[in-house]
């Protein structure tokens, strides 16, 4: 599913490469594959709801 | 495989005169601008969409629907982003509005069109054809309107305010049937004719020393003469702490008074709006999309899983949130047991 990532608190890590800070936001496009988020702070991610098709 | 990673976001904030001049720079360790800095948008809406690479995400999308949102989001929405992702950093009230329901939304867009009123013109209500649904969850302590409190209770309010002019009012609300009663002083509140009322109203609710009046009383000092002060009393008065959430369906008459909070919607900009603002304001189309039923504010409870995993599930098909409070390096989803995770939710092979 496609995913915004909001750092609001701390430093968070998305995927490999991506560091966060707050006020930072990061795109995940439903073909990346699980990225993780790790890190020490708070972070939202926003993301389409359950859905059926 | 193109746009297989996560792609940092170029985000834009918008300067509404509501907004705090300071919240936002404190929050996030930037340097006030001396502007206000109302939203912080996140997503894909053609009115200020976030880039990703130097590349709006709306074309980035559009490019790509498949590798963007998958088959199973783009099948379902088309190709667009189904939610905007906000945060508001609120210093005065917003305007008290309600958003439509997708058959009305549909219907007023294409009404507007065939009658050749421009997308940016100062009197178009319809800017879109989709619903607006919308879920808040606060980051400091945050407050607002939502929905009619039963009429019985709002009579007792306003009687405790002792303006003899009321009276018709109060006496409406306890002795009509609720949604008529309510549709009734609504109207009659935003009104002309109650010009003169309005004034003395908001006299008596800026020397009220009542605490249940204490907001409305806020409203009136940061909106002086507004017409929507009044009506504004109608409407329960709803506290949040920080990580409780409250949602807003169609229908629901609303208003953000103070507080920074992230706001997750329907990727829609259709707002009616009736008062607490120098936007556009539709009585008429409002008084048509407003659900008189009163109704309790709609909470969201989140499910915590008790690793710092905080789901919230509005029903809403468009959007979701979760919010983690990250404890250290494990990373999520990758070692992730969580039942809430947003990306352990669905077993890989039904990821799209």
């Amino acid at each position: 599913m496609p995913a915004i990532v909001l750092c609001v608190e701390g430093e968070a890590r998305v995927g490999e490469d991506l560091t966060l800070r707050p006020g930072q936001s990061a795109f995940v496009p439903a073909a990346a594959a699980s990225p993780g988020v790790s890190g020490k702070g708070v972070v939202y991610v926003a993301r389409p709801g359950a859905f059926t098709l | 495989m193109p746009h297989a990673t996560p792609m940092r976001l170029a985000t834009t904030i918008r300067p509404y005169d509501w907004g705090s001049v300071t919240a936002l720079p404190e929050l996030f360790g930037t340097e006030p601008t001396g502007e206000p800095q109302a939203e912080l948008w996140m997503g894909a809406h053609p009115g200020a969409p976030s880039t990703a690479g130097g590349v709006p995400l709306n074309e980035l999308i559009a490019r790509d629907p498949a590798a963007t949102l998958g088959e199973r989001c783009a099948e379902r929405f088309g190709p667009v982003l189904p939610y905007l992702f906000k945060v508001l950093a609120i210093e005065r009230p917003l305007s008290l509005q309600v958003h439509p329901t997708t058959a009305q939304a549909e219907a007023g867009f294409a009404d507007e069109n065939a009658r050749g009123i421009p997308l940016d013109d100062y009197a178009r209500t319809y800017k879109d054809a989709s619903h607006k649904p919308e879920m808040v969850c606060a980051l400091t302590p945050f407050h607002g309107l939502c929905g009619f409190r039963p009429p019985a209770a709002t009579a007792d309010l306003l009687d405790r305010l002792g303006v003899p002019g009321l009276r018709p009012w109060i006496e409406t609300l306890r002795t009509g049937e609720p949604g008529q009663a309510l549709r009734e002083v609504f109207a009659a509140m935003l009104g002309d004719a109650a010009r003169p009322l309005r004034a003395e109203t908001e006299a008596a609710l800026l020397e009220s020393p009542d605490p249940d009046l204490a907001a409305y009383a806020g409203i009136a000092r940061a909106c002086p003469g507004d017409p929507g002060i009044v009506a504004a009393l109608l409407l329960h008065h709803v506290t949040l702490s920080p990580g409780e959430a409250l949602y807003l369906g169609a229908g629901v008459p609303h208003a953000y008074l103070g507080g920074i909070g992230v706001e997750i919607m329907a990727n829609s900009d259709n707002v009616l709006r009736c008062g607490l603002t120098s936007k556009h304001v539709d009585v008429p189309e409002l008084m048509r999309v407003v659900d008189f039923t009163p109704s309790d504010p709609h909470r969201v409870e989140p499910a915590a899983d008790g690793s710092g995993a905080y789901d919230y599930r509005p029903p809403a098909p468009e959007f979701a949130l979760t919010r983690y409070d990250l404890a250290g390096p494990t990373p999520c989803p990758a070692a992730c047991r969580r039942s809430s995770c947003a990306w352990r939710a669905r077993p890989a092979s039904a990821r799209t």
